[in-house]
């Protein structure tokens, strides 16, 4: 019975092991995914809230999202959503740059949020930012990434500009190079909405 | 009963328990950015880097004082609505060994860190069964409880439900890379540090006027 019971935990433990993998990484990619998905290619955002100069950063976040060949996976703007798109205090200067929060159940989406920190030093230009400003078109683009369910990039591909990953885990200020998506960031969508 | 039979039936367990886990029922999953600190700047700028042991990762929280989650819609005269929702945060306590650098003179034997974002599973698992919340690696710290670290901090604030800014020690950067472990470090993890001895070293290098004010 005690071997029994050994052998069971023993499976378990690996089990658990396969599947932590399995549900937070692809490993042959960079890309990881967080899990959950929505349960459509259209995907409304509400960012009326914002200044016009902030709605057309979050307008060009999610753009990003929105042409890539061959998913069909589309954000959509919407006043009536309930997918806000904010910009608000998050921790004061230096530190947060955005949080994304993202609902789900039953490995589905149903609410996503982003939230821009309103004490950084943003640049909101579409040109080049200064050497200490963030550039707010590279962290919407990134944002919107978390909002569709793409988790951060395995450090392979975040090593420097100007073919930085957009889901990188973090953003190097000064820099415009996570504006545009990479073949990675591409493959991601497409793994998950075919 | 056959062994391998049993092995099959913990392995789909335990495949089942953690799937559950990361895609059933009520659970939602904050996903923070943050600005890439090197290392060399942490070294040279960071107010506070100490050596100390992790005491505890506290479960994340949501950003008002009852810790669950919150959501303000205000509609002004014009009709026009502003939402504004939690944000969730968790706090890593250290017990310091050593002040490496101590700029502002806020140093106590006993550091909270605060963080924002959902920290790590292991902190977490009272929160999910809860229907609470689960984490990716962006806001988890390189270190568990128990592990000797090295931290770079600074003061900073997080934003409360009612509008005010609560003063508290921020991670100079991503935690994964601002509150790292002896392992960590030793790993390789840290491309600019060959081992936490030779990190301990560079910050006495760069930082012994700092240390030398306290």
């Amino acid at each position: 019975m005690k071997r029994a019971l050994i052998r069971f935990a023993l499976g378990t433990v690996l089990g658990a092991v396969i599947a932590g993998v399995g549900f937070r990484a692809a490993p042959a990619f960079g890309y990881n995914l967080m899990g959950p998905k929505w349960n459509t290619n259209t995907v409304q955002y509400d960012k009326h809230t914002l200044s016009s100069s902030w709605q057309t950063v979050a307008t060009f976040g999610a753009s990003q999202w929105t042409n890539v060949s061959p998913s069909p996976f589309t954000w959509v703007s919407n006043n009536n959503s309930n997918n806000d798109i904010t910009r608000a205090a998050i921790d004061g200067g230096g530190g947060t740059l955005a949080v994304t929060t993202v609902w789900y159940s039953g490995g589905i989406i149903s609410r996503a949020n982003i939230k821009f920190d309103s004490a950084e030093n943003w640049y909101v230009g579409s040109s080049t930012p200064g050497s200490n400003q963030i550039d707010a078109r590279a962290v919407s683009a990134h944002e919107f990434g978390h909002g569709a369910g793409i988790g951060h990039s395995s450090s392979g591909g975040c090593s420097s500009c100007p073919n930085r990953y957009t889901m990188c885990a973090s953003y190097v200020v000064g820099s415009t190079c996570q504006r545009s998506l990479e073949a990675d960031d591409r493959n991601a969508l497409n793994a998950l909405y075919p | 009963m056959n062994s391998k039979i049993l092995f099959g039936a913990g392995l789909v367990f335990g495949i089942a328990a953690v799937a559950a886990v990361r895609l059933g029922g009520g659970s939602t999953v904050a996903d923070v950015s943050y600005s890439d600190v090197p290392l060399a700047a942490k070294i040279a700028s960071a107010p506070l880097i100490v050596t100390g042991t992790v005491l505890e990762v506290t479960p994340a929280r949501w950003n008002q004082d009852d810790g669950t989650f919150w959501e303000k819609v205000e509609t002004d005269a014009f009709g026009q609505q502003t939402v504004d929702t939690a944000v969730p945060y968790h706090t890593v306590v250290l017990r310091v060994d050593r002040a490496l650098a101590n700029r502002d003179g806020v140093m106590t034997d006993k550091l909270a860190v605060t963080i924002v974002g959902m920290g790590s599973d292991a902190a977490l698992a009272a929160n999910v069964d809860a229907g609470g919340v689960t984490s990716l690696a962006s806001d988890t710290l390189s270190a568990a409880e128990g592990e000797r670290v090295i931290a770079f901090v600074r003061p900073g604030q997080l934003a409360w439900r009612d509008g005010t800014m609560r003063p508290v020690l921020v991670p100079m950067g991503a935690p994964g890379s601002t509150v790292v472990s002896e392992a960590f470090v030793n790993s390789g993890a840290l491309s600019d540090a060959a081992s936490f001895d030779a990190l301990v070293a560079q910050v006495e290098d760069a930082r012994a006027e700092d240390t030398a004010t306290e």
